[in-house]
């Protein structure tokens, strides 16, 4: 190899071993912060991890709702099994009783879901991808 | 009279055949003649955009005149509402807001054809592949999402309503802007395409692309800024960016169309940009057609997916990937390297890398936002992408684009040395370990040491542009008339208004929820909050709660604040109408919750210090952009053959 062959050669493997550092950090900090979708069929199975940063979707059960000061109680199914949701703040504006809903949060062993987050739909006509998706395979 | 809406439909056909017409016009250069293929094509996408604005303009008057037998108009308003949002409300909905598409690239093919006067092969191929885009969308509209479609023959009485939260001056102007900047990359794209199908020099089709670059790449800003500061009102959760898929959509383009802007200006003076100004014109509105994609499909949880349907997706993703697809093939196949002497301390070596800097950024979104759908489809998992991906790893490479920023502009061509930037750099570096030292008895307030550097890096950009910009002024009113430099100061310097708005207001933003009854107070950091009583309030389609709020400020005039929750009846839906009182500092931020007990309400209050400069910042930067544009001239000549 001559000299020039050789800077190349170096210049190309150090552009390679920096992009594939630069590659693994995003795709590690990308690992770190999916939170993975569940249902409340899958906390009966006991599919769900505890004290893990989940999303937990279902339509919110007729009658199930109850406020004690800010914080409020109510139950999501997916029409097989359902789940208790506690959530410490205001809730979104479209948030209804028979609609579905997103919670972001953890599942406790107490086998609460403790949501710091509650997302409900900005349009009556749409449903969350997952939502739909699960309906449709449980029902 | 009953049959306008029929003209409207028919109205959009026609202009689909026109710019099919066109396409096999440009096709069939060689046996017509140039001349003469070049007037056909001229008069045929004048008579496009004709009937595009003649199909928009009936839509448009089916929405003044409460037309419910169209069903699109009985899905998205109502005779109560105000005239204004009646005529908005064409784009509330899927098939209008696709229609509002399609007339604005009609719009931008009618300027490139205004503009572009004299015959050559290079305008007949643009003006072609405008055309191929327009039939595109104009078959995507006809075929999946008319707007046209009656409600025959049980005609409703009243409309179901524009969805309450669109209700809103935002609503006026955030769609048509974002779209003229998403769409108005067509132009580059199409341009480029023709340059690859006849290739010349590179340096006219550089000079040519600037003006539309440049418009496009402002009403995009605007765009983005406006949506930005419409949601942190409207949506009642006090955010102003929430990585949300669609956000994302639009934030690819911009990413990608910054890098554009810059290679375009490079690649006038230096040909070896030639490469990088093809791909990025080409990536430019396949991010743009992507971000379609993904809105219109409704394949990812977002706020603003609409009902989906699955045979839209289908389309588009098919038209995408046919476009896109032989766009990055011609390209490969016509790619030339150039030969380049690239040294990395030089004006090309920065633009370089702040070409490559902003197209791993677009990399790194495309990958946090397209991953939930890859999840879905390969391990059969449904997951979200958190902000926190975004965040960790966009903002190292954003602090690195700054601090390039606060000394490439004023770095030579060719190669520079070091030794010019020694001493600035030394008092630059000094005088900041200095103020990182002693910043705790400087500011205010308590920040983490990446917020710290942030501002760091902010201030100095702040600093060097404002005395390049002073500098730059004197000169410009001295009759050195350079737009170009005025506005790329004044960009930088709303880049780093941007940065301190957004290390600010993160770093310091309270949020409160809070139980209140009339004549009860909260007090967060030294300001009481006072809810002095609820009244009932109405309008034409909804009622509701109105609140007022006494804010009182250490030292200061007390605020008066009036937070309303609105219950819109053709919708059965409550509306957060939050009150904010803003200055330059600080925000002050109330959302009504809901009624919790016997006239009790939850509350939300925040505090959003600098939340103001993120918006102030916004503007400057397409300020900058629109000064750029109103200071380019559309270059004379021709790109030859």
């Amino acid at each position: 190899m001559s000299a020039l062959h050789y800077k190349r050669f170096f210049s190309l493997l150090a552009m390679l071993i920096g992009f594939s550092i630069a590659v693994a950090l995003i795709l590690f900090a990308l690992n770190q912060n999916i939170n993975l979708f569940y249902a409340p069929d899958d906390v009966q199975q006991g599919l769900v991890p505890f004290e893990q940063k989940i999303r937990m979707g279902g339509m919110v059960e007729p009658d199930s709702v109850t406020r004690q000061q800010l914080s409020v109680k109510f139950t999501v199914t997916d029409y097989k099994s359902s789940t208790q949701i506690l959530f410490n703040g205001i809730l979104p504006d479209l948030f209804k009783e028979g609609q579905g809903i997103v919670a972001l949060g953890s599942l406790k062993k107490d086998g609460i879901f403790y949501a710091e987050q509650v997302l409900a739909k900005h349009d009556e006509n749409y449903m969350p991808p997952e939502i739909s998706a699960t309906l449709a395979k449980k029902q | 009279m009953i049959w306008i809406p029929e003209l409207g439909h028919l109205a959009l056909i026609f202009s689909l055949y026109l710019s099919l017409f066109s396409c096999g016009l440009a096709l069939a250069k060689n046996q017509l003649g140039l001349a003469l293929a070049w007037k056909l094509v001229r008069s045929n996408i004048i008579g496009q955009a004709f009937f595009g604005i003649l199909s928009f303009g009936v839509l448009l008057l089916a929405f003044a005149q409460d037309d419910f037998s169209v069903a699109y108009v009985a899905h998205n308003s109502t005779t109560e509402l105000a005239l204004i949002y009646k005529l908005c409300a064409l784009w509330g909905g899927h098939e209008g807001s696709m229609l509002l598409w399609y007339l604005i690239l009609c719009l931008w093919s009618l300027w490139f054809i205004v503009k572009a006067k004299a015959s050559s092969v290079f305008n007949l191929n643009t003006a072609g592949v405008l055309a191929l885009l327009g039939a595109g969308f104009s078959l995507f509209i006809l075929k999946t999402s008319n707007p046209f479609t009656r409600l025959l023959p049980n005609i409703p009485i009243n409309g179901a309503d524009l969805n309450p939260l669109l209700q809103d001056p935002g609503f006026i102007l955030h769609p048509p802007i974002l779209y003229l900047g998403y769409v108005g990359f067509a132009l580059p794209f199409a341009m480029a395409l023709a340059y690859l199908l006849a290739p010349d020099n590179i340096q006219v089709l550089a000079q040519k692309m600037q003006s539309p670059v440049r418009w496009a790449w402002s009403f995009l800003t605007l765009g983005i800024t406006l949506g930005s500061w419409w949601a942190y009102y409207e949506l009642g959760w006090g955010g102003w960016w929430f990585w949300d898929p669609v956000e994302n959509a639009s934030l690819m383009p911009w990413l990608g169309g910054t890098a554009l802007l810059h290679s375009v200006r490079a690649a006038s003076k230096r040909a070896q940009f030639g490469n990088w100004l093809l791909f990025l014109a080409l990536f430019c509105f396949s991010m743009s057609m992507l971000g379609t994609f993904l809105v219109r499909s409704g394949i990812l949880t977002s706020v603003h997916a609409f009902a989906a349907d699955p045979g839209r997706g289908r389309f588009i993703l098919i038209f995408i990937t046919l476009t896109v697809g032989a766009a990055f093939l011609l390209y490969g196949l016509r790619y030339q390297a150039m030969p380049w002497q690239l040294r990395l301390f030089s004006k090309e070596g920065l633009l370089v890398t702040l070409n490559t800097l902003l197209v791993v950024c677009v990399a790194i979104v495309l990958l946090g936002t397209l991953y939930p759908m890859f999840a879905d489809a390969w391990f059969n998992q449904q997951l979200s992408v958190g902000p926190p991906y975004f965040n960790k790893v966009l903002i190292p490479i954003f602090l690195l684009l700054m601090m390039l920023m606060s000394f490439a502009p004023y770095i030579r061509w060719s190669q520079d040395s070091w030794q010019r930037f020694k001493r600035p750099l030394i008092y630059i570096g000094g005088s900041s370990v200095i103020f990182g030292g002693v910043s705790r008895w400087l500011l205010p307030w308590q920040l983490d040491a990446l917020a710290l550097f942030g501002l760091l890096v902010a201030a100095i950009l702040i600093l060097v542009t404002l005395y390049s910009l002073v500098k730059g002024l004197k000169k410009f009113f001295y009759g050195q008339r350079r737009f170009d430099t005025l506005a790329m100061h004044c960009g930088h310097l709303g880049i780093s208004v941007l940065a301190v708005g957004i290390i600010l207001t993160s770093a310091l933003s309270v949020e409160k929820d809070v139980l209140l009854k009339p004549g009860e107070a909260t007090v967060i950091n030294g300001t009481t909050f006072k809810l002095e009583g609820l009244e009932s309030t109405w309008g034409p389609n909804f009622e509701g709660v109105k609140a007022n709020f006494s804010v009182q400020r250490a030292n200061k005039a007390m605020i008066q604040l009036f937070p309303e929750k609105r219950f819109y009846m053709p919708r059965e839906m409550p509306i957060t109408e939050t009150a904010i009182y803003a200055n330059i500092f600080m925000d002050y931020y109330i959302a009504l919750g809901e009624p919790v007990a016997d006239n009790q309400w939850s509350v939300k209050i925040c505090l959003k210090p600098f939340v103001r400069w993120l918006w102030l910042g916004g503007l400057m930067i397409a300020l900058g952009g629109l000064i750029a544009a109103l200071g380019t001239r559309w270059p004379t000549t021709q790109v030859i053959n």
